[in-house]
């Protein structure tokens, strides 16, 4: 009985801890597994979250003429050109992953997330060929993307 | 146009002897004497004198910088409040507002701005700088105005929510070491960030001075990461993940991050050192009248508060201590004020600060040593104005 006593008092104890703990207000109304594969759709460099689609430079240099040469130019006089000091797409973006996942984030600046994602991969091709980073006929998919090493990878440092 | 507000920058101090008038005839008296007022209006604008107050917005409209050398005090009036933008303001409707925290973290939700406004608030006083402030100064000294070279940098009253009450809330896992947080805006501009710099001074706010976030400022939610490069602070706030690793997002790469002189990439990189510019006289002006002026400035730093600033008004030859306005708040704008006798000659005049760390804003050439040429954010060097000899105020 006083082992017993001993117990309920230590539950209480334990208990109490706890309520104090448990004082968060819990808001919010839960977010399911499908809300949030609709609203995450951020690309780490491992290429999770990569929708499904493909495209080729040929493709992609269309979409570059319809959506993006009237802002960004004509090839070669962009930002795309193979320049470091201007942070380049080419000379100096790490990962081919920021490529794609920007194009769809923002492009074009005037109606963001207007092409589809094929036309996404096509656009991500056509740049990456011009910079001679994969080859002019390479088709990239979910699964081609995380795997283009990027020249300028090795210079960014790691954080710890 | 600027010699227009420089005049009234510097008439005040001119007119110093008292006027001295034995009788007060009626007709003395200014007109607005004579008749009743206006009504105020239900939400008040500065006076018809003051409408020349403007930030000045760059020519694609993604960056409105604050007129620093008419801020009177250490909070930037929200209107005024710098703005850098990556797809324009958006228009987002408070009650359909909501944010995502997912994740690692035990309870994914969409918070409302009801539940927001539910949780635990708090208020302080910060700055934001933009990271690229002063950038044009990495090639060469350049600008004309305060507010073209210091203009992306500003200090405001805020309110909102720990992050740490909400991580709480939801349960954040400890393995979580960075978060990503994403923007409501044509960009859905994202940073991912150490979850440690984030945590121990983040807040999600959602009013500005008083009132709830101008559009600009991210209405109606934002990040505030108080002392750490504006970037971080992101805007229409609308979704924070928690991630063993960062995103390497467009703004965490070819943005934000800084080029060391041996060629590599440092990314996430956020802290701002000690900064203070004076900003009268500043670019711009026209001393009128030989004599005393005051000198003007503000100081701050994203190490914590400001212990010292000096100045000097012989191109740093001499260096001698300025007054401090109180309050002397960490990671907010400092005011100083000191004293300057114009007899006529060319003077250029310089101020630096020191932070509670000890550390002291470098001249350009020190800084530049340090840190290369080749960058083009987070410059805090010493910044001069010179003061010719005809009154003008230009870049040192």
């Amino acid at each position: 009985m006083r082992r017993l006593t001993a117990l309920v008092g230590g539950l209480a104890f334990v208990c109490t801890v706890q309520s104090v703990r448990a004082e968060s207000p819990g808001l919010g109304q839960p977010a399911t597994p499908a809300d949030v594969v609709s609203r995450d759709t951020a690309i780490p460099p491992d290429g999770r979250n990569l929708p499904v689609g493909s495209g080729t430079a040929a493709e992609g240099r269309r979409v570059y003429v319809r959506h993006c040469e009237s802002c960004h130019g004509a090839i070669g006089k962009s930002e795309f050109s193979n320049s470091r000091g201007d942070r380049g797409v080419g000379a100096f973006w790490p990962y081919s992953t920021t490529l794609w996942d920007y194009i769809r984030r923002a492009m074009p600046s005037n109606a963001p997330r207007l092409i589809s994602d094929s036309d996404v991969y096509a656009v991500t091709a056509y740049l990456l060929a011009i910079n001679g980073i994969i080859s002019a006929d390479a088709r990239l998919d979910r699964i081609s993307v995380p795997l283009v090493r990027m020249p300028n990878r090795k210079a960014f440092i790691q954080p710890e | 146009m600027l010699r227009s507000w420089n005049r009234r920058q510097f008439i005040g101090g001119s007119i110093a002897a008292p006027l001295v008038i034995p009788e007060v005839a009626a007709d003395a008296l200014p007109p607005s004497a004579h008749k009743p007022g206006g009504e105020p209006p239900a939400y008040g604008v500065p006076a018809p004198d003051e409408r020349y107050v403007r930030r000045t917005i760059s020519e694609d409209g993604m960056i409105a910088k604050t007129p620093l050398a008419v801020q009177r005090g250490i909070l930037t009036p929200s209107g005024l409040f710098f703005t850098r933008t990556h797809a324009g303001v958006p228009r987002i409707e408070s009650r359909s507002h909501r944010l995502l925290v997912h994740g690692a973290v035990v309870r994914p939700v969409f918070l409302t701005m009801r539940d927001i406004l539910r949780y635990p608030s708090t208020t302080r006083i910060a700055f934001i700088e933009c990271a690229g402030n002063t950038s044009q100064e990495w090639n060469a000294p350049s600008g004309r105005t305060v507010s073209e070279t210091h203009g992306l940098a500003s200090c405001a009253e805020w309110t909102g929510v720990p992050l740490r009450t909400i991580l709480e809330d939801v349960g954040a896992q400890a393995t979580a070491r960075w978060l990503l947080a994403e923007g409501a805006d044509g960009a859905s501009y994202d940073r991912s960030i150490p979850r440690d710099l984030a945590e121990s001074e983040a807040l999600v706010v959602y009013a500005q001075n008083g009132e709830m976030l101008r559009p600009e400022q991210g209405y109606p939610l934002r990040l505030l990461l108080p002392g750490l490069s504006g970037n971080a602070s992101v805007k229409w706030l609308s979704r924070i993940a928690l991630m063993e690793a960062p995103v390497y997002s467009r703004e965490d790469t070819a943005r934000y991050s800084e080029d060391l002189p041996d060629g590599r990439v440092r990314p996430f990189v956020f802290e701002l050192g000690p900064k203070s510019v004076i900003t009268t006289p500043s670019g711009g002006m026209r001393l009128d009248d030989h004599g005393t002026y005051q000198i003007v400035g503000f100081a701050w730093s994203g190490a914590g508060s400001i212990r010292v600033v000096e100045i000097s008004i012989d191109g740093g030859a001499t260096w001698r201590e300025a007054h401090l306005d109180k309050p002397i708040l960490p990671k907010a704008f400092t005011r100083f004020t000191g004293e300057f006798r114009w007899t006529g000659d060319a003077a250029t005049v310089l101020s630096r600060a020191t932070d509670e760390q000890g550390t002291r804003q470098p001249t350009r050439e020190e800084l530049l040593a340090r840190r290369g040429s080749t960058m083009s954010y987070r410059y805090n060097a010493i910044h001069g104005w010179k003061v010719c000899g005809d009154g003008k105020v230009v870049r040192q």
